[in-house]
C-alpha cells in the first residue's frame, strides 16, 4: 500500500464509495421501513376483509338460527309422530335453504335425548350430554366451540362444526321442552374462506381460538392443534403485528360479539418476509447496481489520475536508476504537469551539473593517481633505505606483536643471539633461543615476561650474555603505540656496550691506579717526613747519650710527637678509607662548632670574622663527637686558607632539615629523612668546577706542596659518610664557598652502637701474655707497656712460632695478642689453627691497624676472638681491653 | 389473548367414583403443594360430552379405551407430554391404547384394566352354567343385573349369540339388541352403574349379573357369607382398559402430568391397586403389590386367564347407528317399565287401601 498509485486509488475508491455507502445505507433503511409499512398495511386490509367476512359468516349463521326460535312448525308442534315428522321435513327444509347446516338435531330438553333430526344418522342419535344443550335447557341459544365431529372417520378431511343449541317450545303455554341442535357446517364456510384468502406467493392466514387451537390453516390436517406446539398450551405470536419464524403477520381479532363463540378468536395473516422484503431486495439491488458503477467509475477516475501523477514519477525513478549506474547523459523530458515540468527541468540540470562534476573529478583523479605513484616509488625507496640502515643498525633489534607474534628482527639480533635468519621461530624458540644466551637466564625470562605482559612498560637494564660470545648489552625495551595510542608490538633494543664498558673498566682502572698512586706518594711522602723526625730525633738520643738529660727529653718529645703525628695521619687514612673507629654518641652539634670557633680565634689572622649562624633547637645526631669537631675544623681550616691574608669571613651554620624522596635522588646513596646540616661558608677565592670535580680526592689539593695533605676533605667525605651523610659544596670563584654537611638526624635510642665509655683507672695485672707480631718495634713497645703494667710477657715472630709456644706452654698463657697482619702465616690463619686445633682454649685479642668486625672475622675464621684493639696501640686501652677480657674469661670460667 | 392462567395449586380429577383413595390424593398434595378436586361421572359418554363442552375444566380424565379412542380422534385430548413423565417406563406396555407407544408418542397411559364377568349369588344358584345364559334363566328373574354400557352389554350379547362382538351385520346387531331388550322386559333386568351392581350382589338383590371383577373382588371381601359366586362366561366377554388423559385445553398442563406421573410410581400404584380393588396396569407395582395385598394379586382382579376378552370396538357409524338405536330403544323400554311398575305399585296400593277402607 506504499505506492503513490495504490494510494490515489484507494482514496479515490473510497471517496466514491464513502458517499454511496452512506446513501444506500440511508435508503436502504428508509426504503426498507416504508416497503415493511406497506407490507404490513397490506396484511392489514386482507386479514381485516378476511375477519370481516368470517364474522359475517358466523353472524349470519346466527341470524338463521334466530328465525328457528320462532319457527312455527318446531314450535307448537307437539311430540306426536306427525309433528315429529313435520319436524323433521322442516329440518330437511332448513337445511337446504339455508345451505351451511350439515343436520338439524332436536333433543329433549335436559335430559339430551334425541328426538328426531334432519338425518336421523347415528350419531346425531347419541344423547346430547354437552354443557351447552343444558345451557340451552335453560332458554338461552348457546354456540359451542368449533370442534371435530364425532363421526369424523380416520383418513377423511377434517372437517369442523360448530353447534348452536336453540331452545325451542312446544306448545305455546309450556316451557321451552326441546333444543335444536344446529350444525353449522364450520370448515365449508369460514375454513373454505381462508384458502381462498391465500395471497401472493407465501401469504396465508390461520384462524386460532383463544387456546391456540388452530380453527383454520392452509394445513388442513393440523386444525385442532395446538399453535406452534411448546408442550404447554401453545404459543403464537403475541402482538399484533411483528415477525415470526421468516414470517411477516398481522393479528385481527374477531370477537364474541360477533362470533357468538365461547371464546373470542384471532386471524393471523402471515407472509413470508422474503416476499415481504422482495421490494426492499429488489431496491437495493438498484442501488447496487447504481453503487457499483459508482464504484467503476471510481476506479477508473482513481486509476486515471494516480497514472497521472505516478508515471512521471517512476520515470523519474528510472533516470535516476540510470544515472546511478553511471549515465550522466540521462535527461528526463519536460512535459506534463506544471510540476512535473519543473521537477524535469531541474532535474536535468542537476544532472548535467553533476556530469560536469564527474568529468572534473576524473581528471582531479587521475591526476592524483600519478601523484600517487610517485609518492610511492619515493616511499619504497625510503623503505628500503630505511630496511637498509635498519639492518645495518649496530643495534639489535626485535619487535613483538602483542599477541607474542614476531613482526620483525634485524641481522644484528640474528648474530647477537645466534639465531638462524633464515629460520622462521615461534616466538617460545625465540625467546628460549635468546634468554639461554644470558648469564642470568632465568632472570632475564622474568623480565622479558614482565615486560611483554605489560602494555605500557618502559625498561632499560644492563645484562651480561655469555653466548655466542660474552656481551653486556644494554636491552631497552618499550610499546609500540599506534596513531590511536593503543599497544600493538613492543620493540626490543640490544645495544652491544661490551666495547663500551670495557674502557670504563680500564679507565677506571687506570684512575684508580692513579689515586693509588698519588695516595701512596702522599703517605710515603708524610710519613717519610715523620720518620726522618722520629729516627733523626733518636739517632740524636743514640749519639747523646751522655748529653743533657733535658735535651734527651726534648729530643724523645719530639720523636714521640713525630710518631703521634704519625699515628694521627694514619687515623686520617683510616678515615678516609671509612674503616675508623667511631664512637657514636649522643652529639651537638652547636657545641662542636662553638668549640672549633674557640680552638681557631686564636690560629687566626684576625682580619677574618668568624660568624656563628645556629639553630637554636638543633636537633640531636648519632656521630662521633671528635670526629665531627674534625670535619668541622677542617673545612674551617680550609675556608681560612682559602680567604688568605686579607679581610674576610668565615660563618659556621646549622639547621634542621627534611629531605625528600627528590632531593634524596638527587644525591647518590641518600635515604629520604631528617637532616641536620652544617654550613661552613667562606668569603675566599672560591673554586672553579674543574677544581671542584676533584676536591674529595685523596690528596688532591690546590697547595703548594707541603702545605696541606690533601686528605683533610677526602678524609671529612668519607667521616661524614660513614655517619650516613653526605657533603656538597658550592662555589663561585672571586665569591666564595659554601660547603654543607649533611649528619642524619639521631636520638639516643638509635644509637645501637655507642659503647660507653667509662674511664676506669687503668688497671694491670700478674698474668702471663703472648704477643704475636712480626715488628720488632711493636715487639718492644707492645712488651714495655704490658711489662709496666706487671704482665709476663712472651714475645711469638709469627703464626708457628705462637702455635709451637702455645702448644707448649698454652696453660700459662692467659691471653694471646694476635697481630692480623704477619708473614708466613697470617693472624686469620693462626687464629683459625689456633681454635681448630688441639689448643687450650686462651682468649684472644687481634690487633690490626684496620678495623675489624669481630663478626666478620668469626665468618672467615670460624671463631670469635675475644677482643680486638687497634694499632698504633692506645697503652691505656690496650691495658684496659686486655684486662677486661681476661676478667670476663675468668668469670665465665667459674 | 390466551387466557394464561397463574401456576395453580389446585387440578380438577374427573373420573369414575371411588377410583382414587383419598390417601394418595393427601399425599399427592402434601408433596407437590397441588391440591386435587375429583369429580365424578357416572358414565363414559357424559363425561366425553362434558369434556367437550367445558374446556379448561378438568385437567386429568379417567376414560375407558373407547372414549379415549374417540377422543382422541377428535382432538379433544392432546397427547402426552412423556418427557414430564418419567414413571411411565412402569407401565405394562400392552395396556397401551392402540397405536400408542412410549417411544413414538401416547395420548393416555393406562391405570386399571378388567375384566367383565358374571356373578351369582350362590345361595341362589348352584352349579350355574358358565354362560351368559344365565342371565336369561328364569330362576333369576327380576335380579339380573348389567352394567349401562351400550358397547358392553351389546358385544357381550353378539358373544352369547356366537356373533363376533366386533360385527357390522345389522341383523347379528339385530338380534344383540333384542336380546338386551329381552333382559330388559322378560327378566327385569336392571341396568345401572357397577356399584348398583355390586351393591345388589351385597344386598342379595342380585342374583345374577354383569361385572366388572374389580367390583366383584370387593364384593367378594364383603361377602361374610360366602353367596357370591363367579364365572368367565364361555362365550367371551369384553375387557377393558381406564386411561389418565389430558384435555387440550386446560391450562394446567404441567400439573396435569405431575399428577399423572404421581399415579404411575410403583408404590402409588400399589397403593391404588389395592384402595380400588382393581388390576393396576403398572408392571413394577406387582412387586409392592405382593407385600401389601397379596391376596389382590392373587384374586380375580389380576386373572384374566380364563377371559378369552377383548377390548370394545367402535366400529363403522352405521354399526354404531345400530347399536345406538338398539340401545335407544332399550333405554325407553325402562321408562315405561318403571311406568308401568309404578302404575301397577301405585293401584296395588290403592287396592290395598280400599281393601283396608272396606274393612
Amino acid at each position: 500500500m506504499s505506492s503513490i498509485r495504490n494510494r490515489v486509488l484507494v482514496a479515490l475508491v473510497c471517496a466514491g464509495l464513502l458517499p454511496l455507502v452512506i446513501f444506500l445505507t440511508i435508503t436502504q433503511t428508509i426504503t426498507g421501513r416504508a416497503i415493511r409499512e406497506s407490507e404490513y398495511a397490506k396484511l392489514d386490509e386482507i386479514a381485516e376483509g378476511v375477519a370481516r367476512s368470517i364474522g359475517s359468516a358466523m353472524e349470519g349463521a346466527w341470524n338463521d338460527l334466530q328465525n328457528l326460535k320462532t319457527n312455527p312448525t318446531l314450535n307448537h308442534s307437539g311430540d306426536t309422530e306427525e309433528a315429529k315428522e313435520a319436524a323433521k321435513a322442516e329440518f330437511n327444509r332448513i337445511v337446504s335453504s339455508y345451505g351451511h347446516f350439515r343436520d338439524i338435531v332436536l333433543y329433549e330438553k335436559d335430559t339430551g335425548y334425541y328426538v328426531t333430526s334432519r338425518r336421523g344418522d347415528v350419531v346425531s342419535r347419541e344423547r346430547d350430554q354437552t354443557s351447552w344443550l343444558r345451557t340451552a335447557s335453560k332458554g338461552k341459544i348457546t354456540v359451542g366451540a368449533p370442534g371435530i365431529p364425532d363421526d369424523y372417520g380416520q383418513g377423511e378431511r377434517i372437517d369442523q362444526e360448530v353447534l348452536y343449541y336453540i331452545p325451542i317450545s312446544q306448545f305455546a303455554d309450556t316451557p321451552d321442552q326441546y333444543v335444536v341442535k344446529a350444525v353449522f357446517d364450520f370448515s365449508d364456510v369460514v375454513g373454505s374462506q381462508l384458502e381462498e384468502a391465500v395471497f401472493g406467493e407465501s401469504g396465508h392466514f390461520i384462524l386460532l381460538d383463544a387456546y391456540n387451537n388452530i380453527l383454520g390453516h392452509p394445513n388442513n390436517d393440523l386444525v385442532q392443534t395446538k399453535f406452534a406446539e411448546d408442550g404447554e398450551g401453545g404459543g403464537s405470536p403475541s402482538l399484533d403485528r411483528g415477525e415470526y419464524d421468516d414470517y411477516l403477520y398481522v393479528s385481527k381479532t374477531i370477537s364474541t360479539g360477533v362470533t357468538r363463540a365461547p371464546n373470542p378468536w384471532r386471524l393471523l395473516a402471515f407472509e413470508s418476509l422474503e416476499e415481504a422484503d422482495a421490494l426492499v431486495g429488489k431496491s437495493n439491488k438498484h442501488l447496487l447496481f447504481a453503487g457499483a458503477i459508482t464504484l467503476l467509475v471510481a476506479i477508473f477516475l482513481g486509476l486515471l489520475l494516480s497514472n497521472r501523477i505516478s508515471n512521471p514519477l517512476t520515470r523519474l525513478s528510472l533516470a535516476t536508476r540510470s544515472i546511478a549506474k553511471g549515465e550522466l547523459r540521462t535527461n528526463i523530458p519536460i512535459e506534463g504537469p506544471q510540476e512535473m515540468q519543473h521537477l524535469a527541468r531541474d532535474f536535468n540540470q542537476m544532472v548535467g551539473e553533476l556530469r560536469q562534476h564527474r568529468e572534473g573529478l576524473e581528471s582531479l583523479v587521475q591526476e592524483r593517481t600519478s601523484n600517487l605513484r610517485e609518492s610511492q616509488e619515493q616511499f619504497s625507496d625510503l623503505t628500503a633505505q630505511l630496511r637498509a640502515s635498519y639492518d645495518s643498525t649496530r643495534e639489535a633489534i626485535l619487535v613483538v606483536k602483542t599477541d607474542g607474534e614476531v613482526l620483525t628482527a634485524n641481522q644484528r639480533f640474528c648474530e647477537l643471539f645466534g639465531i638462524d635468519g633464515d629460520v622462521t621461530y615461534s616466538v617460545e624458540d625465540l625467546e628460549a633461543n635468546v634468554r639461554s644466551c644470558f648469564l642470568e637466564s632465568d632472570r632475564f625470562g622474568r623480565h622479558w615476561n614482565r615486560c611483554n605482559d605489560s602494555l605500557s612498560l618502559v625498561e632499560e637494564e644492563e645484562w651480561s650474555v655469555l653466548k655466542p660470545e660474552a656481551r653486556v648489552v644494554m636491552i631497552y625495551s618499550a610499546p609500540v603505540k599506534n596513531a590511536s595510542n593503543v599497544t600493538f608490538a613492543r620493540l626490543w633494543m640490544f645495544r652491544d656496550l661490551t666495547e663500551q664498558r670495557q674502557l670504563e673498566n680500564g679507565l677506571r682502572q687506570a684512575q684508580k691506579m692513579e689515586a693509588v698512586g698519588r695516595l701512596a706518594g702522599g703517605v710515603a711522602h708524610d710519613f717519610n717526613n715523620l720518620l726522618t723526625g722520629i729516627i733523626g730525633n733518636l739517632s740524636l738520643v743514640q749519639m747523646n747519650q751522655e748529653v743533657h738529660p733535658e735535651r734527651m727529653e726534648h729530643l724523645v718529645a719530639s720523636a714521640k710527637h713525630a710518631g703521634q703525628r704519625a699515628a694521627e695521619l694514619v687515623k686520617q687514612l683510616l678515615g678516609f678509607s671509612r674503616q675508623s673507629h667511631l664512637k657514636l654518641q649522643r652529639c651537638a652539634v652547636n657545641e662542636i662548632a662553638e668549640e672549633v670557633r674557640d680552638l681557631m680565634i686564636h690560629s687566626i689572622d684576625p682580619r677574618i670574622q668568624i660568624v656563628l649562624d645556629l639553630r637554636e633547637d638543633l636537633w640531636d645526631i648519632c656521630a662521633d663527637p671528635n670526629q665531627v669537631q674534625q670535619v668541622i675544623m677542617n673545612m674551617a681550616v680550609n675556608a681560612k686558607d682559602a680567604i688568605g691574608e686579607v679581610k674576610g669571613r668565615v660563618r659556621i651554620g646549622s639547621n634542621n632539615l627534611e629531605i625528600d624522596e627528590f632531593h634524596a635522588s638527587l644525591v647518590s646513596d641518600a635515604n629520604p629523612g631528617d637532616y641536620v646540616r652544617i654550613s661552613v661558608e667562606d668569603t675566599g677565592s672560591g673554586m672553579s668546577a674543574a677544581v671542584m670535580l676533584n676536591i674529595f680526592e685523596p690528596f688532591f689539593t690546590t697547595k703548594e706542596q707541603g702545605k696541606g695533605t690533601g686528605l683533610g676533605l677526602a678524609t671529612s667525605y668519607g667521616i661524614i659518610q660513614q655517619h650516613g651523610g653526605w657533603i656538597s659544596c658550592e662555589s663561585e670563584e672571586g665569591v666564595g664557598t659554601t660547603f654543607h654537611i649533611y649528619i642524619p638526624r639521631g636520638e639516643v635510642q638509635d644509637l645501637s652502637e655507642v659503647m660507653e665509655t667509662t674511664k676506669e683507672a687503668v688497671r694491670g695485672g700478674t698474668e702471663t701474655v703472648l704477643l704475636v707480631d712480626d715488628e720488632p718495634v711493636v715487639q718492644m713497645v707492645g712488651e714495655g707497656v704490658l711489662k709496666h703494667h706487671g704482665y709476663n710477657v712472651i714475645v711469638a715472630g709469627d703464626g708457628e712460632e705462637a702455635l709451637e709456644i702455645i702448644g707448649e706452654r698454652g696453660d700459662e698463657i692467659a691471653i694471646i695478642m694476635l697481630d692480623l697482619t704477619m708473614p708466613k702465616m697470617s693472624g686469620r690463619d693462626t687464629f683459625r689453627n689456633l681454635r681448630a686445633g688441639d689448643y687450650p682454649p686462651i682468649p684472644v685479642v687481634v690487633c690490626s691497624g684496620y678495623l675489624v668486625d669481630l663478626d666478620e672475622f668469626a665468618e672467615e675464621t670460624g671463631a670469635k676472638p675475644e677482643g680486638f684493639v687497634q694499632k698504633p696501640y692506645d697503652s691505656d686501652e690496650l691495658t684496659r681491653i686486655l684486662r677486661s677480657v681476661m676478667d670476663e674469661t675468668a668469670a665465665s670460667a667459674t | 389473548m390466551t387466557e394464561r392462567v397463574a401456576p395453580a395449586n389446585k387440578i380438577t380429577l374427573y373420573s369414575w367414583g371411588e377410583y382414587f383413595s383419598p390417601i394418595l390424593l393427601e399425599r399427592f398434595e402434601k408433596e407437590t403443594g397441588i391440591g386435587v378436586e375429583y369429580e365424578v361421572y357416572d358414565t363414559s359418554d357424559e363425561m366425553r360430552e362434558q369434556i367437550k363442552s367445558s374446556p379448561g375444566e378438568y385437567d386429568v380424565v379417567v376414560m375407558d379405551d373407547l372414549a379415549l379412542q374417540r377422543l382422541r380422534r377428535t382432538r379433544v385430548i392432546r397427547p402426552l407430554s412423556l418427557d414430564l413423565l418419567p414413571n411411565s417406563e412402569h407401565i405394562d406396555t400392552k395396556y397401551l391404547a392402540s397405536g400408542d407407544s412410549l417411544d413414538s408418542g401416547v395420548s393416555s397411559l393406562p391405570y386399571f384394566w378388567g375384566t367383565t364377568l358374571i356373578a351369582y349369588n350362590k345361595k341362589q344358584i348352584s352349579n350355574p352354567e358358565h354362560s351368559w345364559s344365565l342371565l336369561f334363566d328364569s330362576r333369576v328373574k327380576n335380579h339380573v343385573f348389567f352394567v349401562e354400557e351400550r358397547m358392553e352389554c351389546t358385544e357381550n350379547m353378539l358373544r352369547f349369540l356366537g356373533h363376533p362382538p366386533s360385527t357390522e351385520d345389522a341383523e347379528q346387531l339385530s338380534e344383540a339388541a333384542n336380546k338386551l331388550m329381552e333382559l330388559s322386559l322378560i327378566q327385569n333386568a336392571r341396568f345401572g352403574s357397577d356399584a348398583d351392581g355390586k351393591d345388589g350382589l351385597d344386598d342379595g338383590s342380585i342374583w345374577a349379573g354383569m361385572i366388572y371383577n374389580g367390583d366383584l373382588a370387593q364384593a367378594l371381601l364383603q361377602d361374610t357369607e360366602d353367596k357370591i359366586g363367579y364365572f368367565y362366561p364361555k362365550e367371551g366377554t369384553t375387557t377393558w382398559v381406564d386411561n389418565f388423559a389430558v384435555p387440550k385445553d386446560t391450562p394446567r398442563w404441567k400439573e396435569a402430568h405431575k399428577f399423572i406421573n404421581f399415579m404411575m410410581d410403583p408404590i402409588v400404584a400399589a397403593e391404588s391397586s389395592t384402595f380400588v380393588q382393581f388390576a393396576t396396569a403398572n408392571k413394577s407395582a406387582q412387586a409392592h403389590l405382593a407385600k401389601i395385598d397379596p391376596d389382590l394379586l392373587s384374586s380375580v382382579v389380576f386373572s384374566d386367564g380364563e377371559a378369552r376378552g377383548s377390548t370394545l370396538t367402535e366400529g363403522s357409524p352405521n354399526r354404531q347407528r345400530l347399536i345406538h338405536d338398539g340401545w335407544i330403544a332399550l333405554e325407553k323400554s325402562w321408562v315405561s317399565r318403571d311406568a308401568a311398575g309404578q302404575d301397577a305399585a301405585n293401584q296395588l296400593t290403592k287396592l290395598d287401601e280400599s281393601v283396608s277402607d272396606s274393612e
